[in-house]
């Protein structure tokens, strides 16, 4: 495509501002980047989804912005031995 | 209080304690005024071993300024940082890389991924890129020209 639609920047300036907000702050760079990719799989006309998805990422970033996040960590389940 | 700060700077060039010689500083010829100029380097204690070292030299003649700057961009040091970058994004297959792959018809990138690449340009080069105009640069030669356009590097 050749050039982006409005939202599609938003998208695309919120994804940066979302990399330099958590350069300094370790965990959250390989979260960031699984969650963008993940939706990135979303139909271009599902507009309401998208927009939802850009409130939201809105939101987290300034929480992520906030002096008193330090870090991100995560459990994971283990595979099943059955 | 700039005048006691040269009082100082002139009783500590007599002191013979301080000559302390080094051989690249006959290079650079210090004046004493010279070294005034910079009071509040003498007021750091972490200047002070440099600024004593070089207070030895007694000729006067040139009034030496020295500056800090990074070495002059090139083309073919552009071309060899922006290269040397893409080389270490894990995304990309170093062997497929040639300056003119576009990132998204030749090397499968998608535009996100394209975000990624032009700030670790602006990380590496260390000025602002905005987002109108990193959105239009598909390829690394485009990048290459941008920065020698925004750097004022002429061939």
């Amino acid at each position: 495509m050749a050039r982006h639609s409005k939202l599609q920047k938003q998208v695309l300036s919120l994804y940066r501002q979302f990399l330099r907000a958590g350069q300094d702050k370790p965990g959250f760079i390989p979260r960031i980047r699984d969650e963008f990719k993940e939706n990135s799989r979303i139909k271009k006309s599902d507009v309401m989804h998208i927009e939802y998805l850009y409130r939201r990422g809105q939101r987290q970033l300034e929480q992520l912005k906030d002096v008193n996040t330090k870090q991100l960590g995560s459990f994971s389940k283990p595979a099943e031995k059955s | 209080m700039a005048s006691r700060v040269l009082l100082q700077c002139v009783r500590s060039l007599g002191r013979p304690s301080l000559r302390l010689s080094a051989a690249n500083l006959a290079v650079r010829a210090t004046a004493a005024p010279a070294a005034a100029r910079r009071p509040l380097s003498f007021a750091a204690d972490s200047r002070r071993p440099r600024w004593l070292g070089q207070s030895s030299i007694p000729s006067v003649g040139v009034l030496c300024r020295q500056y800090g700057d990074l070495p002059p961009l090139t083309l073919e040091t552009i071309k060899d940082r922006v290269m040397y970058v893409l080389k270490l994004y894990d995304k990309i297959n170093p062997e497929k890389l040639q300056t003119s792959s576009h990132f998204m018809k030749d090397l499968g990138l998608d535009s996100l991924d394209q975000v990624e690449i032009i700030m670790a340009m602006e990380d590496e080069f260390g000025f602002e890129i905005p987002d109108a105009e990193a959105e239009k640069l598909m390829s690394p030669g485009e990048i290459v020209q941008y920065i020698a356009d925004k750097k004022d590097v002429y061939e």
